[in-house]
């Protein structure tokens, strides 16, 4: 395919197809021209075809970057999210249907897989919580107590899946963009990185728009309505946001815009030298805004 | 089922009352769009909620420049919907689609690797001369970015690469030029700013297959 004569030629002689992708890295060239009159009529188009399509496939080839690694398991991640929430949901209900008392007792995500990993059968059960088995729960059938036992077990597979993915997410982030992950935390950092599409991206977006990301509905209406402008939208998750005041939410998330914004700039223009005082003025900035 | 072919596009069909092309690609559909076999020949039907020409079609804009040689340039192909109609449309013609996300050219390629006339290309059509080298002069620009600088953009590509007397179509997306203003106003300023440059010959509004889109059909003096 590579050997195949194309449609360029280099000072009036036609070159391998190999040779114009090489040629066509450095876009800007201007001696370069197609000579349409190196083929009879009939087939420039399959040689055209020929020649675009396989630069095409390179540059395909080339857009690759890891940070597009990075997107793709963040959102895995959250997707992992909103299933375990719905499966969660239906098993609590599922369960409260057979021992109600107890479901009571294990009304978290966390508490529900790790009380039930043992099996799920009130004898099980009730000695784990310490109470009573006595129960104004149905009288499931042996086969049905199974079948709801092997539903929490996938479940808990579910669990152990999102702790996997958020563990490679934090390795991905430490090695793509390890200032982002310190300033953002990794999860947090990857999820700019994703609604940005990209660490390039993100790195181009001014502190005023990573303050707002996420909160784009908002940001919409007040520039149509002349509603209050967004004080801070994926921002919210930053672990530091839950210690200033909530009257000092937009000041902080504009500080962790700031710093982030800093942080994207070295993991892509820099040399990903991990700089730790970002962090250390965010805490004290956290502190004055108690 | 009777077809009959448009009086004035060339490449364009009627069957009963939707649009179709007659697909350079037996038995292939590109977005799921449905097949018409008539004697030997096969349709592809154009949907015009899919795809603003197909819409613009409907709207009754049939003086487009298209002719069964044209070469064609067309400005954010995406995933090939419409740019497969319009291949379709010039079976002795040319079109380079061209877009500048690989994640949808990756889908735009394996339409073009079944048609012969049909050229995909990674670039930004921002910067014309990445590509001025690479693509002949033509006869139609096309151009559905849906960015805030679409009329620049057409404009500096049409300065490069369409002939005089070339068309030039532009799918105009008003919530990418600017979300605040009226979708009517953002196209009064547009007509304004393209009548500097070309002709405008028609200027039509895509409802209801569209929403706040209007369409402009332009000749390069
Ligand atoms: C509305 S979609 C086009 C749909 C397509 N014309 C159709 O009807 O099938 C807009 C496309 O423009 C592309 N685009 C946006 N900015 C661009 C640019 N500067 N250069 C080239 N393509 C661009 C986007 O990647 C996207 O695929």
């Amino acid at each position: 395919m590579n050997n195949k004569v194309s449609p360029v030629s280099e000072n009036g002689k036609s070159i391998s197809v190999k040779r114009a992708l090489e040629l066509f890295e450095k876009p800007y060239d201007v001696n370069r021209v197609i000579d349409f009159d190196v083929f009879g009529v009939k087939n420039v188009n399959h040689h055209l075809s020929v020649f675009f399509e396989e630069l095409t496939r390179k540059k395909i080839k080339n857009s690759f970057s890891r940070d597009q690694i990075i997107i793709q398991t963040v959102k895995y991640a959250e997707e992992l999210d909103f299933v375990i929430n719905k499966v969660f949901e239906r098993l609590f209900e599922w369960f409260g249907l057979y021992y109600p008392e107890a479901s009571l007792k294990i009304e978290s995500v966390e508490k529900f897989a790790k009380v039930l990993k043992r099996g799920v059968d009130k004898k099980t059960v009730s000695s784990i919580l310490g109470i009573s088995d006595y129960s104004m729960g149905g009288d499931f059938e042996e086969k049905d107590v199974r079948e709801l036992e092997s539903n929490v077990a996938m479940f808990n597979c579910l669990l152990n899946e999102r702790d996997n993915v958020k563990k490679y997410v934090e390795k991905l982030m430490k090695n793509i963009a390890p200032n982002t992950a310190l300033v953002a935390t990794p999860v947090l950092g990857a999820k700019l990185i994703s609604h940005a599409n990209g660490l390039e991206n993100l790195a181009k977006k001014p502190s005023s728009t990573i303050q707002v990301m996420g909160a784009e509905k908002a940001l919409f209406r007040h520039l149509t309505t002349g509603a209050k402008s967004p004080k801070h939208g994926l921002l919210l998750q930053h672990p530091l946001m839950n210690k200033v005041a909530f009257k000092n939410r937009g000041k902080m998330a504009r500080s962790i815009a700031n710093k982030t914004s800093i942080a994207v700039k070295m993991d892509f223009y820099g040399k990903k030298v991990i700089k730790h005082d970002l962090l250390k003025s965010l805490n004290l900035r956290a502190v004055s805004l108690k | 089922m009777k077809v009959k072919k448009d009086k004035s596009v060339e490449g364009l069909f009627w069957v009963n009352r939707k649009i179709a092309t007659k697909n350079l690609v037996k038995r292939k559909r590109v977005y799921g769009e449905k097949l018409v076999k008539v004697g030997k020949d096969e349709f592809r039907l154009w949907d015009p909620t899919r795809s603003k020409l197909g819409a613009a079609i409907m709207r009754d804009c049939l003086d487009l420049g298209f002719k069964s040689n044209s070469k064609v340039l067309y400005l954010g192909a995406a995933s090939g919907t419409t740019v497969s109609h319009v291949s379709d449309m010039l079976p002795d013609g040319r079109v380079y689609a061209l877009d500048v996300a690989p994640r949808v050219v990756r889908e735009l390629l394996s339409v073009a690797e079944d048609r012969e006339n049909l050229f995909p290309l990674i670039f930004n059509a921002n910067i014309p001369n990445s590509y001025a080298n690479l693509i002949e002069d033509v006869d139609v620009v096309f151009q559905d970015v849906a960015q805030k600088n679409q009329v620049q953009i057409l404009v500096k590509n049409c300065d490069v690469f369409l002939k005089k007397g070339g068309y030039a179509l532009l799918a105009l997306k008003a919530r990418s030029v600017d979300v605040t203003k009226k979708p009517g106003q953002v196209f009064e300023v547009a007509r304004q700013e393209l009548s500097k440059y070309f002709k405008v010959l028609r200027m039509v509004k895509l409802e209801p297959f569209e929403k706040d889109h209007a369409f402009f059909v332009l000749k390069k003096l």
